[in-house]
């Protein structure tokens, strides 16, 4: 049986649960929204045994084989109280499903612990560097004039969150420049500015789905917002970018990667980031890839 | 050691961190606080960590003059950041772990312990998972069970034992003299990537089962606290 975890509006989560029920694959869904409705026992000792319930299915933990995971903050779900035992229950049941995950020996996309570097984007780049891929020259820092300096070197420098907080990467400009000042309050990342064209690689297993992303944005994921557009079409790589990709996602243990990359004018590539939930339908839509079917393969 | 600099990186109400920067202050120790991220002066580029500044109350200090860390905090708590807007806290205190996990995990120097992927102070496992690394180091284990919602069931009848504790620091470890308590306890540090933590069993020699662990054990006892202090400057004296 195969486990599903999230939301059902969620739509990686139900590209790839709708092809398995198409090919009437055993699944179940746990929707977050039902937290209340689900018990949980998980037992480990030199086993790991226990049990999912509501008042209509029971889910043995050791029949599931795999399972996709894609939870939102079980906080901020509606139906789920701010607080007291509803909120206490629906955050066990969460803990339950995430300690579950790290141990089985099921195939997991993807286990919690190796999604967990992403929450560092300094701390990611130094692993990408690691595995093969160039990655821009970084400062975080609450030294203002260092953050001048670093600016000063490059000429065109962009800054964004270190953490995994969801930020519009931006580049700096001179209206900004007064308000290097507030670095002091907080250590702030800045990078160099790498010319060049968009790429996101998504790696399932040892497959890999190019696409290359045209857009003027500084981050195409927002270009919408200033009145910019971003097209995205199915893109191949050399057989050496494409290990690369797969080595990459391999060594930091993530059967299902998101990788972005962006290609200088002069034949460098540069590895931003690799995400490790991504919301993959985005560029399945746009390039008609394949990527739901291979999540499939790959969990059956 | 001449102008070097032991960091402790700890809570603001933690009094036992505050005991050792006092006790240490002739091995150069300095209590870094969450408030300290908000000061002027913290440099880090990722690849060149030698060439980093941290500041901690005031004083700017290389990273190459950084004998050793002892991290007592999981993660920046936002309600230690008085000093920043209420609304802001969260994030500030997202961004701040997320920094210090990077520029920590780059260091060289000796930590107890060197972050984990998420957690400053090592691998952030809950109790499944460290039952699961007792049980792959051949360790019997005390089954861990989570159960949502908790029922209160009456338990089997059994005799309580109260558990017994070895600390690890490096390859010594504190606690009850049991060879195998202790070797347990080294076998599940190790599993843990950890050099600093607490091992909870049940029972003791042959018949010793885990029972759980923690990653901030009390080192306020002399022994442990020396044994600490000389892991991350004896080790820097050393050159190790």
């Amino acid at each position: 049986m195969i486990l599903f975890w999230g939301l059902p509006g969620d739509s990686p989560l139900t590209a790839v649960a709708d092809i398995l029920a198409r090919r009437r694959v055993k699944t179940a869904f746990l929707d977050q929204h039902d937290s209340l409705e689900w018990s949980v026992e998980l037992s480990v000792s030199d086993s790991i045994s226990g049990y999912l319930r509501n008042g209509s299915q029971s889910l043995d933990f050791a029949e599931i084989k795999a399972a996709y995971f894609r939870p939102y903050d079980t906080r901020d779900l509606p139906g789920v109280p701010s607080e007291g035992p509803g909120q206490a229950h629906a955050l066990g049941l969460g803990e339950a499903l995430l300690g579950w995950a790290d141990i089985t020996p099921a195939k997991v996309v993807n286990r919690p612990s190796a999604m967990t570097p992403n929450n560092s984007k300094p701390y990611q780049s130094m692993q990408i560097r690691a595995l093969g891929f160039a990655v821009p020259e970084t400062l975080v820092t609450t030294d203002p004039e260092a953050a001048r300096k670093f600016w000063e070197k490059h000429g065109t420098v962009i800054y964004k969150s270190v953490s995994s907080v969801r930020s519009i990467v931006s580049k700096l400009s001179s209206k900004q420049a007064a308000r290097l000042e507030n670095v002091k309050w907080c250590p702030t990342q800045f990078q160099e500015h790498i010319a060049g064209t968009d790429y996101r690689v998504h790696v399932v297993g040892d497959k890999v789905f190019p696409s290359v992303i045209e857009s003027q944005a500084d981050d195409y994921r927002y270009a919408c917002r200033n009145g910019g557009e971003a097209k995205i079409k199915a893109a191949r790589l050399s057989r050496e970018v494409e290990e690369r990709c797969r080595r990459l996602a391999a060594g930091v243990n993530l059967p299902v990667a998101g990788i972005d990359l962006r290609l200088t004018p002069k034949g460098e590539w540069y590895c931003f980031e690799v995400n490790p939930s991504p919301g993959f339908t985005y560029y399945q839509d746009a390039t008609g890839q394949p990527i739901a079917e291979a999540i499939a393969q790959y969990l059956v | 050691m001449a102008g070097k600099t032991l960091l402790i990186l700890a809570s603001a109400n933690d009094e036992t961190a505050r005991r050792l920067a006092t006790l240490w202050k002739g091995d150069g120790a300095r209590l870094v606080l969450p408030r300290d991220l908000s000061r002027p002066g913290w440099k880090y580029q990722p690849g060149q960590v030698e060439s980093s500044v941290a500041a901690v109350d005031g004083e700017l200090i290389p990273a190459r003059q950084i004998s050793g860390v002892l991290t007592r905090l999981g993660n920046i708590a936002e309600n230690e950041l008085i000093e920043i807007a209420s609304g802001d806290r969260e994030y500030v205190a997202r961004e701040m772990s997320a920094f210090l996990l990077a520029w920590l995990s780059a260091l060289t120097c000796p930590m107890l312990n060197r972050p984990g992927s998420i957690c400053l102070s090592g691998p952030n496992w809950r109790p499944e998972q460290w039952a699961h690394a007792a049980s792959q180091a051949a360790i019997p284990v005390v089954p861990s069970r989570r159960r949502v919602p908790y029922e209160n069931e009456p338990s089997p009848a059994s005799r309580y034992e109260p558990p017994v504790t070895v600390t690890v620091v490096g390859k010594k470890c504190f606690g009850p003299k049991d060879k195998f308590l202790h070797d347990g306890a080294r076998r599940i540090a190790r599993r843990a990537n950890v050099e600093l933590l607490a091992v909870n069993f049940v029972g003791s020699g042959k018949d010793a089962r885990f029972l759980s662990a923690d990653l901030w054990p009390n080192i306020s006892a002399p022994d442990i606290a020396d044994a600490v202090k000389e892991h991350l400057v004896g080790r820097a004296r050393r050159g190790s």
